[in-house]
């Protein structure tokens, strides 16, 4: 009889393993007497889970291997496993099978029986391929159930809000018996035993008519809540149910900080599109769940973050963690910290919480595709679902994805579907074999270069010769050998890699060219589009490149451009796109930044640039500095065509300008739907004023527009409908229509504060209105009866300010940067 | 040929999850019955081999099925199987003539041989029959 030890946190290891194996004792020691049982009595295998004395699984481990060094020892581990660890347990410590979690029954039985000599059959019941079948036909039955469910759910609530209120009438509660035991019924058949157990206890309860206090009437709450969370989360039966051999939806996210009521229709709607958001009041329990959970994204309510931490520092922990952990920021608006800041931090995008919970799941799905699709995609075609299963485990871990494929009729949709990096494919299906598929795939021209590796059974030469013959570049022979098959499959898309950034990257600067970074701007652009979010675009180049090949070298010049590669390299992260589109011509994209902050974040790499030391063939030292526009989405234009043609503009303006420019695009706008961006908003009812003011600035060549009424001017100026954006604005509180502190304050929530600098007529210079308006955000006050000069000179030095005060990481700024070339001409 | 199994229950999922069950695991042909009088009818005019039949149901009951089905003449020796979530029936022998009784919420994999245990059926082996 062969004595097998368990240390595994899957409890049913032990019991399956007896019952499918003839001839096995297997069993399962506490974890706290693991190490002395492994080391007094070993046994002919040992099977240890990762997780099973986590952290310290390892170091059993290590210590058996110390004694008994020839030992079997069967290692599971989660599929995010890194590959140092797989690495060290093969080749150091002599693991002579990994499994990764989930790990099938099936699957153990079979290697335990292969690596002990004993004969093994497929479970009695159905084999595990069909097992997957079933599940995958019951998950479809699922899905159309759940809905259902919910209903029933929503009777109990009712039925426990009437009790808590002590009018539970005849009827309702007739229904919510039968709803309940109908969910008893039902809930286990899902693998939601805990379901049925929480339904059993509200059917029992309203059965014996025990719900006379008020204790009884909130226990009932509590179940029905209980049973509603287990329905919707409901993972048991989604996540292993059929989709495993396809793809099986994001991992969950991670909402941090947010309120209960956002939490609840957050999750409601995430859940609805097939995602799983998981919730946690703060950070420090975010931390304690982040690395159980393995989140796929981190929502935080910065607003709520802020106020028990610095928010930066929380995002930079989030973005920090390998791999990075994208993080989205939900946010009220209003005083909300600097985008570029965020940017900086690792935040990937913005979402008001205003926005429907819909929206910003959708918003949040579309930038989580945009991160996938970074990683290769392999699609695998066999008929067995196992073996697609096993493959998908194997490799996830090396960020891989892959689409099995059961059925090899819907090859061809499914490999223009999704267009994979490499396939894998089998030789014996059914309907059509793998070599005739490979045939079909290297005639079509598209495919021609696309790796192929066969998987199979067969290793005869004649077969063998065939599909190689076929196309293919590879063959591995069943059963799977994890870490070889991986490597194979990673060498492969490596070389793959190689050969593509031949053609889609820059040697020089190591950036991306034109050809590929077009394509990622446009897809930025269209997620933009899509969320409602801005993009900033900027055109840059080294000043005087021909001068500096001319009096230092060309190795110089080159040396240079190398360096800004380098520097917009680290400056920006991955979802941001840095190009060498030509010569001295870089591009940069930011998602999620609109213009004024997209031209804070350039300023770090101009300073970075301008601080190095260059050395020229003949060992005299010179700094180069850049120039560059920016324009952003959708203020400067509304497609990608236009938003270069306003950056190169900007670029043309700065290049003339002198050197170390960096300028945002004027208005000139091509979208004569958007915004109109001006210099000067003047929102008084005082028509002297305001024409005087007009007449001032206008003259000197500033844009500028009057608005008289208060109504008018919040339509212009704040809301979804922004018609103008003005960098100075002056209110006089005393405005018709809206009076000016309401349009003050609903400028400050919407955010327009941020970059307009508001200067407010006050009737008095104190007083409550005037610390209110200052409180909310305005720049300046100026009291009533004032001098029209005075105002003008306050208006100017608002204009002149190239950056808003309060702001505060001004730092010592060596180029004068400025949101519009207007701004610096010189004034008579 | 392949079993046929009637199954009359007035939930549409749990119909179908034992549809899936019993013809992937058993290789079984299943006919639905959504009502204690649909599946009455549907008992005389088939003639099933069993009958998987849910107690609880809003317009006639379980146990009034079974009665009718036992004094029918021609349905009166077709096995009957009863669904229910209520132990206390489960605990209560003979059910009124049945052949026996499966707790709901019952395992989707197992359906198949509950049943086949409880008529003393053999199982075929999956996939060779359907």
């Amino acid at each position: 009889m062969a004595d097998i030890l368990i240390a595994s946190v899957v409890s049913r290891m032990a019991s399956e393993l007896s019952r499918r194996l003839a001839g096995v004792c297997a069993r399962t020691p506490d974890s706290t007497d693991l190490a002395q049982e492994l080391a007094e009595s070993p046994a002919d295998l040992t099977i240890l889970d990762d997780g099973f004395a986590a952290p310290h699984t390892l170091d059993l481990l290590v210590e058996l291997r110390q004694f008994f060094p020839n030992l079997p020892v069967i290692y599971c581990l989660d599929p995010d496993a890194g590959g140092k660890l797989v690495q060290r347990l093969l080749l150091e410590l002599k693991v002579n099978e990994l499994l990764f979690h989930p790990i099938s029954c099936d699957t153990l039985a079979q290697r335990v029986a292969s690596l002990l000599g004993l004969p093994w059959a497929p479970d009695d019941s159905a084999t595990a391929g069909h097992q997957a079948v079933i599940k995958g036909r019951l998950a479809e039955v699922w899905n159309r159930a759940r809905s259902r469910m919910i209903e029933r759910l929503d009777v109990l609530d009712q039925a426990g809000v009437a009790l808590l209120e002590g009018r539970l009438g005849s009827e309702l509660r007739k229904q919510a018996e039968s709803d309940a035991h109908k969910l008893a019924g039902s809930l286990g058949i899902f693998e939601l035993a805990a379901g049925t157990r929480f339904a059993q206890e509200i059917e029992r309860s309203l059965r014996c008519d025990s719900l006379r206090s008020e204790a009884q009437a909130r226990r009932f709450s509590e179940l029905a809540a209980a049973l509603r969370l287990e329905i919707e989360r409901s993972p048991a039966v989604q996540a292993p149910w059929g989709q495993a051999s396809s793809d099986p939806g994001p991992r969950p996210a991670l909402l941090v900080g947010c309120d209960s009521e956002l939490v609840a229709r957050l999750c409601e709607e995430a859940a609805a599109r097939g995602w799983r958001w998981e919730a946690a009041p703060d950070m420090s329990a975010a931390r304690t769940v982040l690395s159980s959970l393995n989140p796929s994204a981190v929502l935080v309510d910065i607003d709520s973050v802020a106020s028990t931490g610095e928010p930066v520092a929380v995002l930079s922990e989030l973005s920090e963690g390998l791999p990075p952990l994208p993080t989205l920021i939900l946010t009220s608006g209003g005083n909300l910290m600097d985008r570029v800041e965020v940017a900086r931090s690792g935040g990937l995008g913005f979402f008001p919480k205003t926005l429907p919970p819909g929206e910003i799941v959708e918003a949040a799905l579309g930038l989580l595709d945009r991160l996938q699709s970074a990683r290769s995609q392999v699609l695998a075609v066999d008929d067995d679902p196992v073996v697609l299963e096993a493959l998908a485990a194997l490799l996830d871990p090396s960020g891989i994805r892959l689409t099995g494929l059961s059925d090899p009729l819907r090859f061809w949709e499914a490999l223009e579907g999704s267009p994979p990096d490499l396939l894998v494919l089998d030789i014996e299906m059914p309907s059509l074999s793998g070599i005739e598929l490979c045939r079909v795939v290297r005639n079509d021209p598209r495919w021609a270069s696309i790796p192929v590796i066969f998987l199979t059974g067969v290793t005869e030469s004649g077969t063998v010769h065939q599909v190689f013959a076929s196309g293919a570049d590879d063959f591995v022979a069943k059963p799977i050998v994890g870490p070889e098959l991986v490597t194979r499959i990673t060498n492969r898309l490596e070389r793959t890699r190689l050969l593509r950034n031949v053609v889609e990257v820059d040697t020089l600067s190591g950036l991306p060219n034109r050809l590929k970074s077009r394509r990622a701007f446009a897809d930025f652009l269209d997620l933009a589009d899509r969320h409602g979010q801005p993009m900033g675009l900027a055109v840059l180049g080294v000043d005087g490149l021909g001068r500096i090949n001319e009096v230092y070298g060309q190795a110089t010049g080159d040396e240079v451009l190398r360096q800004l590669g380098r520097c917009l390299r680290r400056a920006f992260r991955s979802e941001e796109v840095v190009a060498r589109w030509a010569g001295n011509d870089f591009r940069v994209g930011m998602y999620g930044l609109d213009r004024p902050g997209s031209i804070r974040r350039l300023e770090g790499v101009f300073r970075t640039l301008a601080e190095q030391t260059f050395v020229g063939s003949g060992m005299e030292e010179f700094h180069a500095t850049l120039s560059g526009g920016v324009a952003g989405y959708p203020d400067d234009a509304s497609d990608l065509d236009g938003l270069l043609r306003a950056a190169d503009d900007a670029r043309r303006r700065a290049n003339a300008g002198g050197v170390n420019q960096l300028l945002a695009a004027s208005f000139s706008s091509d979208d004569p739907d958007g915004p109109r961006l001006i210099d000067l908003a003047v929102a008084t009812g005082d028509k002297a004023t305001a024409s005087v003011l007009l007449h001032a600035f206008e003259s000197e060549g500033f844009r500028a527009r009057a608005l008289r009424n208060g109504v008018a001017a919040a339509r212009m100026l704040a809301g979804a409908d922004t018609r103008l954006r003005a960098r100075v604005l002056v209110i006089d509180l005393d405005l018709p229509g809206l009076d000016g502190l309401t349009l003050l304050r609903q400028l400050a929530v919407d955010g327009v504060l941020d970059d307009t600098r508001a200067i407010v007529i006050s009737p008095a210079s104190v007083g409550k209105e005037a610390a209110l308006a200052l409180e909310l955000g305005a720049g300046d006050l100026i009291a009533k009866p004032f001098d029209v000069p005075v105002l003008v000179k306050l208006v100017r030095q608002a204009l002149d300010s190239p950056r808003l005060p309060g702001r505060s990481h001004t730092t010592g700024q060596r180029h004068p940067v400025t949101s519009d070339v207007t701004a610096v001409r010189e004034r008579p | 040929m392949s079993k046929r199994i009637l199954i009359i229950d007035d939930e549409e999922d749990i119909r179908d999850v034992a549809q899936i069950s019993l013809e992937e695991m058993a290789g079984w042909h299943t006919l639905p019955a959504v009502s204690g009088a649909d599946g009455v009818t549907c008992a005389q005019v088939e003639l099933p081999d069993a009958i998987l039949l849910d107690v609880m149901m809003p317009d006639m009951d379980g146990t009034t099925v079974l009665a009718r089905l036992k004094e029918d003449r021609r349905t009166a020796g077709i096995p009957v199987i009863l669904l229910t979530a209520k132990v206390q029936v489960a605990r209560r022998p003979p059910f009124g003539g049945a052949a026996g009784v499966i707790l709901k919420p019952f395992d989707p994999f197992d359906l198949a041989g509950q049943v086949a245990r409880l008529l003393g059926w053999n199982l075929p082996v999956p996939g060779t029959e359907s």
